[in-house]
């Protein structure tokens, strides 16, 4: 990420900006066509802000025949599009291209049907994530997966993104929720994947599609199941005397048989910007804190509690709270939903890492992290979605800084390559976008990535849509293609015949 | 055809095989120990490649809730690890031995490239939502992975997803790692008897819709559990249905109790303890009521929104001749078609299945019957044409199971 430096548009927009604008207009609504350079730039960046770029044109269709007639014309006239949500992605997935388009799925905000008999919502793909909760709240469901996003972050882009939450350990990714989606694919060709059913006939399209960064098709509709919520949830507040012993609490509860709702983990850093900022009643004395949902029937989440206590304190738990009421719970979780806005208050800047370790490594790489720390000279707090794994490092730095910007860079690069170096991976829950498509192949060799880029060119082999996202390198379709055969003979006389 | 048959040791050496494979253009028939040979049309391949010997777990780590083991492990072998950790498989594969008359023991290979999932489908999900991550060799003779080896992941497709279900027509597996998790300490079920399908429907969408989180919800009418020929629990002669409750004792005792309140009134319902009740959910997972070839030669397994579940039964009681039970909290319906002769009425039960929006697989079928039908109800061309892109972009020459799928 060298070149973050802003391009004008009249040195960048390819030529056939005038003949895209002109047929734009004709297929949409004046207000759905944005082309003034004043109002471009509210879509020049996502949530991760150190990068900016200026779209081409903004679309911001209102049906999916119009999406369709635009990736149409977008095909014909080989002009790259990039899809958005919310634009709240953490790692990129919707910066513009400045010789592309943005297709905003801003217009598509409609929940569509509440079917309680099936058991699932079927909205547009920009409905919030929030909203289809709110939309079933009533009766007593709620759609589970819950980034800390919600009230803004869109269904379609945690479709593409495969978002996750602090439910996630017990209820699932968006993968685990999603029963169907309409889409729209490069060509102008609308697919309707899955449907209110449990199983698609064939190979598993929506789990494909989901996750995929907007690279495969332009998602306008969804169909998610809900469920109903707990009896009643209680969370419990756990400190430490360190990250070591946290972590074999967590361990031993999920040993123990218990998988919270969820289970998350704050160091001492985040700990105490937390409670400045949100007073959420977290001991400041603990150099390492969990904080705990146990949630289902009465008689059983009483049960689980007392477990939970038993085991904590058999790893030397200094302070043991546990909710008393809703509004307590409430709190609590308000305390760790403020852990990154406290750190915006803190410093100018942070940035938001985002991989996933074997949890058994947890203590080594927080360790590592406070060298790397020192090392690097920018402070950084951890909170850590504890039952799965997944890291959330946050470093601290001033974006006007140039050098810090490029130290918090490095620094972060260094955090995931230790995540895979232990077991782990690149992104457990904000994709890689265009934040670390660089560090693909410290996971993946070429045959991997390869095999992964000739899904992209079954969807999109003209590789318009979102290019520059995701892989490092992209190849071209025809090349992907070819079959290299190297002649064998046959090499395997060890080879057990039956 | 007299078939060589090659069963690797190593993940090398079924490398070396298929690259040859690719080299001659040997087309391939991937087995584990074959016990699922009787899904999909019939495969004709020069050579066969059985993966049982490819076999062993490689990590486990209960408190991580992960699991890396080699595609021929017997799924007893992984059953039997994770018991000793009070875990399990929570997507309660089904053993198809029976439906497909093989005496032989299931490989994890089997069960995760037939996406197979049992009767906690609607809460736990399927093979699909356990996957982590994968090693395989496509059909170009590369080897090649994705996920990991944690339960959170994102970073690049999600292509284990696409193998999972794909009974051997994309990638040789060579490594599997799939979430594992605690197994509920108490087990038990709610049998009530001889409820009208119209009631028994009721009664699962009640309790479904409740916060009780029931793992199993089944409605088997009085012919299918007639069906069952092994019955050893003292079965009334009346439909049947089940409600499972899985957790802590307490927890399980508090929810059984609330069940009753959704009774319907002077219902006739006894209590399964955990033998019973794991006996009964074995015929519902298994699809006992319709192990029977010569009484049901073809079966449709019917994945359809629930509340369409009561039209199709009662389209599929006039047509007649068929056997038919519901699980997965209405949203699969089995069906037996009780003749040989009983295309017609497949056809037709598609034409419906189409209609509610829902989609359906071919289990069993005389083979004129798979070929006209199809294995696989799609709901539209394009979608079936989007599946035929991506069987060839992992196997552009037709090598691995070639025709399984119906798939061109
Ligand atoms: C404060 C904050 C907290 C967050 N917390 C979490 C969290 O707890 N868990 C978590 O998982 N994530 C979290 N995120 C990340 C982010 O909110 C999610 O990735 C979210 O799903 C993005 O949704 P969006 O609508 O903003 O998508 P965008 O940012 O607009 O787009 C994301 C990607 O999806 C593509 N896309 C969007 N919509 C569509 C569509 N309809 N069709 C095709 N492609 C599309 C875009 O091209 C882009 O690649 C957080 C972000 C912030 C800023």
């Amino acid at each position: 990420m060298n070149d973050k430096t802003l391009f004008g548009l009249k040195e960048m927009g390819p030529a056939c900006r005038p003949a895209l604008l002109r047929q734009l207009r004709e297929m949409l609504p004046d207000e759905c066509v944005i082309a003034d350079e004043a109002a471009l730039r509210a879509y020049e960046t996502d949530a991760l802000t150190a990068y900016r770029q200026p779209p081409m044109l903004a679309v911001l269709p209102e049906t999916t025949a119009q999406v369709a007639a635009v990736l149409k014309l977008c095909r014909e006239l080989d002009v790259k599009v990039v899809p958005r949500g919310a634009g709240t992605s953490l790692s990129g997935g919707a910066l513009p291209l400045a010789d592309g388009i943005v297709l905003g799925l801003g217009k598509f905000n409609k929940i569509l049907e509440v079917d309680f008999d099936n058991r699932c919502v079927v909205a547009q793909s920009g409905v919030t994530n929030l909203a289809l909760t709110e939309a079933v709240q009533p009766r007593g469901y709620y759609y589970a997966p819950d980034p800390s996003s919600q009230i803004v972050c869109t269904i379609g882009g945690n479709v593409s993104e495969n978002s996750g939450g602090v439910h996630c350990l017990k209820y699932g990714l968006t993968t685990n929720n999603l029963l169907g989606l309409e889409m729209v694919t490069m060509d102008g060709e609308i697919l309707r994947l899955g449907g209110k059913y449990l199983d698609p006939a064939g190979y598993d399209l929506l789990g494909i599609v989901t996750g995929s960064e907007g690279l495969l098709g332009v998602i306008t509709e969804v169909t998610v199941r809900i469920i109903r919520a707990p009896q009643t949830a209680k969370a419990m507040l756990l400190g430490f005397p360190d990250n070591e012993r946290a972590g074999q609490c967590v361990a031993n509860i999920i040993s123990a048989g218990i998988i919270p709702a969820g289970i998350e983990m704050m160091d001492e850093f985040a700990i105490k910007a937390a409670e400045d900022f949100a007073h959420a009643g977290y001991p400041t004395d603990c150099p390492a804190l969990v904080l705990t949902e146990l949630d289902g029937p009465e008689g059983e989440v009483s049960e689980l509690i007392e477990q939970v206590r038993t085991i904590a304190a058999g790893c030397q738990a200094s302070f043991i709270k546990v909710s008393a009421s809703e509004q307590e719970r409430e709190r609590i979780w308000a305390g760790r939903k403020a852990a990154f806005p406290a750190l915006g208050d803190i410093s100018p800047d942070y940035y938001c890492m985002d991989g996933t370790i074997p949890r058994r490594e947890l203590a080594h790489v927080l360790t590592r992290i406070r060298e790397l720390s020192n090392h690097y000279g920018l402070r950084v707090a951890n909170v850590f979605h504890a039952g799965d794994g997944n890291l959330h490092p946050l470093i601290l730095f001033d974006a006007n800084d140039k050098e810090q910007l490029e130290k918090a860079e490095e620094f972060g690069a260094d955090i995931l390559r230790l995540c895979v170096a232990v077991g782990g991976v690149l992104s457990g829950e904000h994709g890689i976008g265009i934040e670390k498509k660089d560090l693909m192949p410290v996971m993946f060799n070429e045959a991997d990535l390869q095999q992964q880029q000739r899904i992209k060119c079954v969807f999109d082999p003209a590789g318009l849509l979102n290019p520059g996202k995701v892989f490092p390198v992209l190849h071209r379709c025809a090349e992907l293609g070819k079959l290299h055969v190297h002649k064998g003979n046959i090499p395997f006389p060890e080879i057990p015949r039956f | 055809m007299n078939n060589e048959h090659f069963s690797p040791e190593l993940e090398q050496q079924a490398l070396e095989l298929v690259q040859w494979s690719v080299a001659e253009g040997k087309t391939l028939a991937i087995r584990g120990t074959n016990t699922k040979q009787g899904f999909g049309l019939p495969i004709k391949a020069d050579c066969v490649l059985t993966m049982w010997r490819l076999a062993g777990i490689c990590e486990y780590h209960p408190e991580e809730l992960v699991m890396v083991a080699l595609p021929g492990t017997p799924l007893a072998e992984i059953r039997q690890e994770l018991t000793r950790h009070n875990q399990h498989l929570a997507f309660e594969p089904p053993s198809l031995n029976r439906l497909y008359r093989s005496d032989e023991e299931g490989t994890l290979g089997g069960v995760f490239m037939g996406n197979l999932a049992g009767p906690r489908r609607f809460k736990a999900g399927s093979a699909r939502d356990h996957i982590l991550g994968v090693r395989a060799i496509n059909g170009r003779g590369e080897l090649w992975k994705s996920g990991g080896k944690v339960i959170k992941n994102v970073s690049g497709y999600d292509m284990s997803k696409l193998l999972t279900g794909s009974w051997g027509t994309l990638s040789v597996v060579t490594e599997l790692s799939f979430k594992v998790l605690p197994a509920p300490p108490v087990s038990r079920s709610l049998a009530v008897w001889g409820l009208s399908p119209r009631l028994g429907l009721a009664l699962l969408a009640q309790v479904a819709s409740t916060p009780c989180e029931a793992s199993g919800l089944a409605y088997l009418p009085a012919a299918a559990l007639a069906a069952i020929a092994q019955n050893d629990m003292s079965l009334k002669d009346e439909a049947l249905t089940l409600i499972r409750m899985e957790g802590t004792e307490v927890s399980v005792a508090e929810r059984v109790q609330a069940i009753h309140q959704w009774l319907p009134p002077a219902c006739q319902h006894n209590l399964l303890e955990q033998a019973e009740s794991a006996l009964a959910w074995s015929w519902v997972c298994d699809a006992a009521p319709l192990f029977d070839e010569q009484r049901t030669p073809i079966i449709l397994k019917i994945s359809m929104p629930p509340a369409d579940a009561w039209n199709l039964i009662r389209f599929i009681d006039e047509l007649r001749g068929c056997l038919w039970y519901l699980d997965a909290a209405g949203g699969w319906l089995w069906v037996g078609i009780c003749q040989v002769s009983g295309a017609d009425k497949l056809h037709a039960l598609i034409r419906e299945v189409r209609a509610a929006a829902g989609s359906a697989t071919l289990y069993r079928a005389p083979l004129p019957v798979k070929q006209s039908a199809g294995i696989y109800c799609f709901a539209d061309e394009s979608v079936k044409r989007l599946n035929e892109k991506i069987k060839h972009s992992f196997d552009p020459s037709n090598l691995f199971n070639p025709g399984r799928l119906g798939l061109n």
